[in-house]
């Protein structure tokens, strides 16, 4: 279970989350909607624990573990994942070595041993034919030179990776081709079947005929201001977030 | 100014090098030391070290085992190694052919001395191919007040593609210095890798670098610098044929009051040469760094294609880093760019590793490394590239953050 209850924030001193509630079941999938600066990432960093917020308010629980006053890599291997919206690159960090720090931290955190580097390598080629991606991403810098495409396939690897509880997706769709959308969509899919909690953020209908949600929730102006199942996505679709609120 | 050589054939080994040394000390006489009126010596002169740098340790022993490659100990060969591709000697009359020697780099009249004062002119002459490193050894041990010079000669030959590695070790007392001068001709069509790691113990390092390129010529020169109180690195670079490829790397850590001065000047004489300058230097506590560069671009030198670029990573706020890439172009349909940077670590990078389950300290050494492995990346043999990746993660892993 992970619930986010009453969470408000700012960002530069201006009130950007006004107080937003939701309850995500293991298995769920939810989507939220919402018009440009509406606050959907600033959802997502609050999230993960972007330091660019100040003081939230509020609680974020993953099961009955309040994670909101833990630091980014706590809450981390506590099991939160986001897809970044703009993932970073870091020059001269080696993706699969970048891959490997991360899933011992989390190996670190939960009193368990590394992971031996052989199987290892053997873990992260299977993720890798998920994703219908090449082995020589494993060389290059993390998101170093990466395409906008790339970068949000890189997300969804580390996703793979790490295994979490909880996955946020920021709009990984847009940027995505055709065939792409299918191959991170399955995996998402995949994470569903394993009942792990899925939050998406995404502007396009498109993507929720791959995935489908179990709730979609409008966001608007740093409040869920409606909440309804698939259809609600495509009356958006037709109407736009003006006629959809009148 | 510059000494060319045109030195009469008929003349003995032992005649050149007379008139060689005298030439360069009858320069340097005129000259002087370098004072902060020169705008290449803006932040530190050789004041209180300048009986050492003219009092050259003549024969003075080193008590090191040799290993194995050339070894060079206080100015003299101690070993040539078993390489059968490379001539090693000092017979600078068997090079009159060879017409670049110079005698100095434009930007430091320091560069002189170790041409007035070698004991033996040391050339490596690479003559045919050798992919596998080529190890070169230079040792500068004394405690004595005075100077060591070391004056060697690497050639390229036509054609020939090498690849060296050398070590420049220096262990001195508080009032020795290091004057080293080291000159590179890649003939054409030659292609070199060429790496330098500069380690000192204390005191002050001067190390003087002349480059020349010929047509077709490919050379990629990467430096590494670790621990010196003070390192004053001169490069000149000349392009003498077309289409010469030259990229230059350079990585220094510096900590508590260490200085690294690193100027750099770039000729192109010929037109559609490539160069690329990429210096990056990490700084924490109270060390400075200062880096200058000009490329100078000729008249008729069309096509150049010439970049600097000067990156630098503070970590504290008593650190320094003077950052000054010039260009003078003097052609048409040239591309250069120049730019520096002097920053902290990315707070957004910071996060964005974090949220991938590192703690911040794992996640600040990660991007330190990774700003430094962008420089040592180039070095193409795994062996050297992975021994200096140790050492540079080893060195990250003791600096103190924040
Ligand atoms: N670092 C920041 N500094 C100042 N304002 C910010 C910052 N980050 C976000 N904001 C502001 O917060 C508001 C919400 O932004 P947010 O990125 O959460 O919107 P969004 O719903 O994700 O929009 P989009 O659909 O365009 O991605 C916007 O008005 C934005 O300008
Ligand atoms: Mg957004």
């Amino acid at each position: 279970m992970f619930t986010i209850k009453d969470v408000k924030a700012s960002i530069d001193e201006k009130e950007i989350l006004k107080g937003i509630s939701l309850e995500l079941k293991p298995g769920e999938v939810h989507a939220i909607m919402g018009p440009n600066g509406s606050g959907k990432s600033t959802l997502a960093k609050v999230i993960v624990g972007h330091p660019d917020v100040e003081d939230p308010e509020g609680e974020i629980c993953i099961d009955d573990k309040n994670i909101l006053d833990l630091e980014p890599d706590e809450r981390a291997n506590e099991g939160v994942f986001l897809a970044f919206q703009y993932p970073v690159d870091i020059p001269g960090v080696n993706n699969a070595e970048f891959l490997r720090m991360a899933y011992n931290a989390k190996q670190k955190y939960h009193g368990k041993e590394e992971i031996d580097p052989f199987d290892f390598n053997e873990l992260v080629k299977d993720k890798l034919k998920v994703l219908k991606m090449k082995e020589r991403f494993l060389e290059r810098p993390v998101n170093h030179g990466f395409s906008g495409g790339e970068k949000k396939r890189n997300e969804i690897l580390q996703l793979l990776v790490l295994d979490p509880k909880v996955v946020i997706l920021d709009e990984t769709d847009s940027g995505l081709d055709i065939d792409s959308l299918k191959q991170v969509s399955e995996a998402v899919n995949y994470f569903k079947s394993q009942d792990k909690i899925i939050l998406l953020i995404t502007h396009y209908q498109r993507l929720l005929n791959y995935i489908v949600p179990d709730y979609v929730h409008i966001m608007n102006d740093g409040k869920v201001s409606k909440t309804g199942d698939k259809s609600l996505a495509l009356t958006l679709e037709e109407k736009g977030y003006e006629g959809i609120e009148s | 100014m510059k000494e060319e050589s045109q030195l009469n054939p008929t003349l003995s080994s032992t005649d050149k090098r007379y008139n060689f040394q005298r030439r360069s000390a009858d320069l340097f006489e005129k000259e002087g030391f370098p004072t902060n009126k020169h705008e290449n010596w803006l932040y530190w002169t050789p004041d209180t070290f300048q009986d050492a740098f003219i009092t050259p340790q003549i024969g003075a022993e080193t008590n090191t085992e040799s290993n194995e490659g050339i070894e060079i100990d206080n100015g003299r060969i101690k070993s040539e190694g078993t390489y059968k591709e490379i001539i090693v000697s000092t017979d600078m009359a068997a090079y009159s052919d060879v017409h670049h020697i110079t005698n100095r780099v434009e930007t430091s009249s320091l560069s002189l001395l170790p041409n007035s004062f070698f004991e033996e002119f040391i050339i490596l002459d690479i003559q045919q191919d050798h992919k596998d490193p080529i190890h070169v050894t230079i040792k500068a041990e004394s405690h004595e007040k005075g100077s060591v010079n070391t004056r060697i000669l690497c050639l390229v030959r036509e054609g020939v593609t090498a690849n060296v590695v050398v070590n420049h070790d220096c262990i001195q007392g508080s009032d020795t210095v290091t004057n080293t001068y080291f000159e590179t001709v890649c003939f054409k069509e030659s292609h070199l890798e060429l790496n330098q790691v500069f380690k000192a113990k204390q005191n002050v390092n001067v190390f003087n670098s002349s480059i020349h390129m010929h047509e077709k010529a490919s050379c990629t020169h990467v430096s590494y610098t670790d621990n010196a109180a003070i390192m004053r690195h001169d490069t000149e670079v000349n392009f003498h044929g077309e289409e010469a490829d030259l990229k230059l790397k350079g990585l220094n850590i510096l900590s508590g009051k260490e200085q690294f001065y690193n100027h750099l000047k770039v000729n192109h004489h010929v037109g559609n040469c490539n160069c690329f300058q990429h210096f990056k230097t990490i700084l924490t506590d109270s060390s400075t760094s200062e880096f200058s560069g000009l490329v100078f671009v000729e008249k008729g030198a069309h096509g150049t294609d010439s970049t600097q670029l000067n990156q630098n990573l503070l970590f504290s706020d008593s650190a320094r880093a003077l950052s000054r890439p010039q260009l003078r172009i003097d052609a048409d349909d040239v591309l250069c760019n120049h730019g520096s940077t002097v920053g902290q670590l990315n707070p957004e990078e910071i996060h964005y590793i974090k949220s991938r389950g590192l703690n911040e300290e794992a996640a600040k050494q990660l991007l330190i490394y990774g700003f430094a492995e962008e420089i040592i990346e180039n070095i193409h043999d795994t062996l050297t590239r992975e021994t200096l990746e140790k050492q540079v993660k080893q060195k990250i892993e003791c600096m103190k953050n924040d």
